[in-house]
């Protein structure tokens, strides 16, 4: 389980990323962070991860604080960031070696583990090099094998379908599906929306740094048109919100002169 | 007949990309730097720690491009003297067109394979509607903008202090001025042609990382060569010593020539380079430039179709090997954290070239160089009734007093007390040359986010890091006293002490670099030299440490000169302050580093 509690990020102290947010991510579900770009999804995923620190609130992992407790937090989550490029200058079976280590992975259970990832995601043949040689797909899925390989309760996955061939998103897909249904818990952010309607169990869609909407697709359904795509309320929902931004923005300013007019 | 015709204006667009993409030297603001490298990531930068300060890059680059362009001058000079009084002025520039045209095939080479066939704008490139003949001169262009840089700094101030020395007419000088742009163009145009060829049908540079290992090791091993055979005939307080000792006389006219030969036009440069009479040196030199413009025309016309079909085949996927069962369970065996942290850090910097070249084999070679040449120097200073050979039996004079009145015994005991401070002095100076610590957060660049997944305390990772620092660090003192213990006959105590010593030295260094790092990483690069050549940390961490050793020494010259203190006391004393100052850097180093890394952000 996943709990932000009104959490909130700003940049150089200005610009605010994301607005106090509160949200709770049960477990059992795949939960899905919709939003256009910039929209904060990724600022979100990273505060829950400890690569950023909140200005305020607090997030638990699996009970765990990422600020007070952060081994414990991190320990509970398996988290594959939007950009692949990292550790490139290992071996895939060297990469792997280091998060078993690293998470503490039984020796009794690792080799067969990432015989099962490598399998699933067709790396078998490409351990034995390194990831500088692997494509941007085979660098996506050896990330995903090493989130993978401490079996955590939590995963995180920032756009994780990103440069994956069809069988391993399908694979991936049914990965996060039979995770769910063992009782844990799965964040992932998408621009894809048939994915976010066919597997997630909620959403949210953010903007802005603010969330949106929150709750299953069928709740967002009742708000619109029953035979409404995702796109077409995703676009309502998120444009929407912009002209009222912009409308907020201009009759703030339309105020701030009146008061000029009347002071000066 | 467009497909024949080159576009001048395209190639102009071609070179200005090409710069930008590579610069030659990165004076890049690192604020621009950091939003260039925002834009290719999609990263907002959050980046809170200071960035290195563009003034200071420049500083260095200029006080580094001075030193460089002194020597040489100082060098040309002497040389256009010596060479002069002994009728032989015509011999600078063929000694010096011989130099270019070296330096222009050796690193050309590198430069080449690295522009042609190593850069990341080739995929774009290919795709760009340029003809494969202007890639190849933009490319080209290029490699001969480095070694124009390459001879400013160290053969143009040769040329022109050479001919003031020698006392050449106002023409040399002109046509020195004009030489530099055409005198690498035959040279690295034959060198280009070479690499083509032997890219095409056997592409041995096609791992880049393997390359540039072994091209940076054979530049470190050049480097190191000409630096011994210049010191070593520096001995000789003769004219030749300037020309690398070689008695040029012998080769008047013989083997320059020949050499020079094998570039075309080279020899009508030299000939027209010592000409006394203006207009048939400026034939002389028309027809050079001629012969090597020509000679860029043959390369190009031979070598367009070569390079595309090489690029093509270096480019093809290599061949994968399966593990198998037994070496995958070999492979994966369970490790504590802390190893695997250390071999993290290990593999990834032994296995980036300039990595490997600055934080590992900077830090081994260079004070062994220094060293080999010190102790050379030292013993030839002190002549041959000098003998150190009593310090094997020293240790009836470690507990003596040592004031200078009489007898062999004070003696003794005061050259003992002068030993004790020199091994903490020389030991400090070789901890000082530390490329891992300074650079140990900076490797990392944008990935250093990783460092704040890991369940992994930061102490742990930093002490990690730690300990690789400071085991490369350690390792040239450590191979410096076994052999001066085996030399020397140093008796066990003495031995002891200098392990100590390099020891906390090394521990002392690697926590002053670190810490430093911690405070001004270099996150943003675009390239890996960057994190370690453009980071100014390297250089502070340097300065802190002669600073600390400087305090070292200096409490035990006092002790020893002014408190007349035995040997023992200073060793003592010695080994007490880098205690001291071991625990108070550790101490500063578990506090600050999981504040700086928390507050670090990406």
């Amino acid at each position: 389980m996943i709990q932000i509690e009104n959490v909130s990020k700003s940049y150089d102290g200005k610009t605010l990323a994301v607005k106090p947010m509160q949200l709770e991510i049960r477990s059992g579900e795949i939960f899905g962070f919709l939003g256009p770009n910039g929209a904060g999804k990724t600022t979100t995923l990273k505060m829950i991860t400890g690569i950023l620190q909140p200005d305020s609130g607090r997030i638990l992992l699996d009970g765990h604080d990422i600020v007070q407790d952060p081994l414990e937090a991190k320990r509970s989550f398996g988290f594959v960031p939007d950009d692949p490029n990292i550790f490139l200058r290992l071996k895939g079976v060297e990469y792997l070696r280091f998060i078993a280590d690293i998470y503490d992975v039984p020796a009794a259970v690792r080799e067969d583990r990432v015989t099962r990832l490598a399998d699933t995601f067709g790396l078998t043949d490409v351990l034995g090099d390194t990831l500088q040689s692997y494509s941007h797909g085979m660098r996506q899925k050896m990330i995903l094998a090493g989130a993978l390989l401490h079996e955590p309760p939590v995963w995180i996955l920032d756009e994780p379908m990103t440069g994956l061939d069809p069988k391993s998103s399908f694979e991936l897909k049914q990965m996060m599906r039979e995770h769910a249904d063992h009782g844990h818990t799965v964040l992932f952010s998408t621009h894809v929306l048939e994915v976010a309607e066919k597997v997630c169990d909620r959403v949210a869609i953010i903007d802005k740094g603010s969330i949106l909407f929150c709750g299953a697709i069928a709740e967002l359904r009742q708000h619109y048109s029953e035979n409404s795509s995702l796109e077409a309320m995703f676009l309502q929902l998120t444009e929407g919100f912009e002209q009222q931004e912009q409308q907020a923005g201009s009759q703030a300013a339309a105020e701030n002169l009146q008061e000029e007019a009347k002071h000066g | 007949m467009d497909k024949y015709t080159l576009s001048l204006r395209r190639v102009r667009v071609l070179v200005r990309m090409l710069l930008k993409n590579t610069p030659v030297i990165d004076l890049k603001s690192p604020r621009r730097q950091h939003r260039l490298a925002s834009r290719l990531t999609g990263r907002p930068g959050l980046e809170t720690a200071k960035k290195p300060n563009r003034w200071g890059m420049i500083i260095l680059y200029v006080f580094l491009f001075g030193y460089l362009a002194f020597i040489s001058a100082a060098m040309g000079y002497v040389s256009g003297r010596s060479l002069s009084f002994t009728g032989q002025a015509e011999l600078l520039p063929a000694v010096l067109t011989t130099a270019s045209a070296m330096l222009a095939l050796v690193f050309g080479f590198f430069y080449v394979i690295s522009v042609f066939y190593h850069s990341d704008d080739l995929t774009t490139l290919l795709y760009l509607p340029f003809k494969p003949a202007e890639i190849m001169i933009g490319k080209f262009a290029v490699t001969l903008i480095y070694e124009y840089v390459m001879n400013a700094a160290f053969l143009l101030p040769a040329f022109i202090a050479g001919g003031i020395g020698a006392g050449f007419g106002a023409h040399y000088y002109v046509l020195v001025l004009l030489a530099q742009f055409f005198m690498p163009v035959a040279p690295l145009a034959v060198m280009t042609f070479l690499v083509v060829l032997l890219m095409r049908f056997a592409p041995f540079a096609k791992n880049k990382d393997r390359f540039n290992t072994i091209s940076s090791i054979v530049i470190l091993v050049l480097v190191l060569a000409g630096s011994m055979f210049f010191s070593l005939n520096s001995q000789n307080s003769s004219a030749s010593s300037i020309t690398g000792g070689v008695d040029l006389s012998g080769l008047a006219g013989s083997k320059l020539n020949r050499a020079l030969y094998l570039f075309p036009g080279l020899p009508l440069l030299v000939k027209s380079l010592a000409q006394s009479r203006v207009w048939p040196a400026v034939a002389d030199f028309v027809l050079f430039v001629l012969l090597a413009l020509l000679t860029l025309a043959v390369m190009l016309l031979l070598g367009q179709g070569l390079y595309i079909s090489g690029l093509t085949a270096m480019n093809q996927g290599g061949h994968r090997r399966r593990l198998s069962r037994s070496r995958l369970g070999r492979a994966l065996k369970p490790r504590a954290a802390l190893l695997s942290l250390m071999s993290l850090d290990w593999k990834q910097t032994v296995r980036t070239p300039a990595f490997l070249m600055n934080c590992v084999l900077g830090t081994l070679i260079v004070p062994i160089v220094f060293l080999i040449s010190g102790i050379a120097g030292l013993i030839g200073g002190l002549g041959q009734d000098f003998s150190l050979s009593w310090l094997a039996q020293a240790g009836r004079y470690l507990g003596r007093t040592s004031p200078v009145t009489s007898g062999q015994a004070h003696t003794e005991a005061f050259v003992l007390g002068i030993v004790v401070i020199a091994v903490n002095g020389v030991l400090a100076f070789l901890s000082s040359i530390n490329g891992m610590a300074p650079s140990a957060l900076s490797r990392e660049g944008q990935n250093a986010y990783y460092m704040k997944l890991l369940p992994a305390s930061y102490n742990r990772q930093v002490l990690a890091k730690w300990i690789n620092a400071t085991l490369v660090t350690l390792l040239p003192g450590l191979l410096l006293i076994v052999a001066a213990a085996i030399l020397l006959r140093l008796p066990f105590y003495l031995s002891l002490y200098g392990i100590l010593v390099m020891l906390s030295w090394s521990g002392l260094s690697s926590s002053a670099g670190i810490l430093l790092d911690l405070y001004r990483p270099r996150l943003t690069w675009d390239n890996e030299t960057q994190a370690v050549k453009n980071n100014l940390g390297v250089l502070l961490a340097n300065l802190l440490i002669i600073l600390l050793a400087g305090i070292g020494v200096g409490l035990q010259l006092l002790l020893f000169l002014w408190l007349h203190l035995a040997a023992l006391w200073l060793l003592l004393a010695g080994l007490l302050y880098l205690l001291l100052a071991n625990i108070l850097l550790i101490w500063l180093l578990r506090r600050q580093a999981p504040r700086l890394l928390r507050q670090l952000e990406f």
